[in-house]
């Protein structure tokens, strides 16, 4: 039986999660979802998988770039889309090395310069589209595009 | 008669935030058998329940949403993830943002986005602000809006898709 084709959103709780679920409200396609803590109850998403999160310990990076490679083994993406955070490196990595094509919403949080991961995923060109919440921001990195952001940050509807 | 819910939410990062939850615990309201409380902290310890109402660490997202819902004030760190909540559902709002010196963050970036915010029902308390006292008839008379606004942008949305179909 053909897999039906598959997106894997790799995304923190909370904010970023937020963001992915903005900037992928129109993708038809199923969706499998990739967190750090799971606080979603009857999601679009088909299956959730968690795994640990880690700023800045190289250790925990190592051992997930496994953990990746194992969700990557069983999903098998069309392609990958991340908003961040940090869990989402070794996913990057492994799309640069399998050639999965790899989207990156950088968070709309950091408004004067990329997040770390994101800057790390710049420098690296890990990425096949890069796209940046602020366009200044956006300017000052090659390949970052500006499309706006995954929600109005306006006050329309306020009084 | 329901009492008015106050929530305060610090999101779900992993650094406490003890400086907003001393401010919450001295304001007169949080012990104040007349407002109804939710406290979640994520990862700061409460030592103090309020006169009415519950303190919980973590809680599910749909909850989450519902008590934003029901709520007639929050008072929030300045995640995007609350920032979203609150401006779906047009709360009245007072932001504090999480700042590296106070060890609340990494860095300083809930600064950088609470300074974009321009919205006459969000408030925010920037380091060196006094956190305003809170009054319990203004958040009685406030009428709370219940029902949500769609805030998705789907011009970005339509890109994306794009470029992970296209």
């Amino acid at each position: 039986m053909k897999r039906k084709p598959v997106i894997l959103v790799v995304a923190s709780s909370g904010g970023h999660l937020t963001q992915a679920m903005c900037a992928t409200s129109t993708v038809e396609l199923e969706l499998a979802l990739v967190t750090n803590k799971n606080m979603l109850e009857g999601s679009r998403f088909a299956r959730i998988h968690t795994i640990r999160d880690t700023q800045s310990n190289v250790l925990i990076h190592a051992l997930n770039v496994f953990s990746a490679a194992r969700i990557l083994l069983q999903e098998r993406p069309q392609a990958m889309f991340s908003t961040g955070g940090p869990i989402c490196l070794p996913f990057a990595l492994l799309a640069k090395l399998t050639r999965t094509r790899f989207v990156y919403l950088d968070t709309m949080s950091r408004v004067t310069e990329l997040s770390n991961s994101g800057k790390l995923i710049q420098k690296l060109g890990l990425f096949d589209s890069f796209l940046c919440q602020w366009q200044e921001t956006a300017n000052k990195y090659s390949g970052a595009e500006y499309h706006g952001q995954a929600f109005d940050l306006g006050d329309n509807g306020y009084q | 008669m329901v009492k008015p819910l106050i929530l305060v939410t610090m999101g779900t990062n992993d650094y406490p935030f003890t400086r907003l939850y001393n401010h919450i615990k001295n304001d007169p309201l949080y012990n104040d058998s007349r407002c109804e409380w939710f406290v979640q902290t994520g990862s700061c310890t409460a030592d103090q329940p309020p006169a009415s109402g519950v303190v919980e660490t973590l809680i599910p997202r749909a909850d989450m949403e519902d008590l934003v819902r029901r709520s007639a004030l929050v008072i929030s760190h300045c995640g995007i993830g609350s920032l979203n909540l609150m401006l779906k559902y047009r709360k009245r709002v007072i932001f504090v943002p999480r700042v590296a010196e106070h060890k609340e963050f990494s860095d300083d970036h809930q600064l950088q986005i609470a300074a974009e915010l321009k919205n006459s029902r969000m408030h925010v308390v920037f380091p060196n602000d006094e956190f305003p006292q809170l009054d319990y008839q203004k958040i009685l008379d406030d009428n709370v809006l219940s029902e949500p606004v769609d805030i998705t942008n789907y011009e970005l949305a339509r890109i994306v898709n794009l470029k992970l179909t296209g």
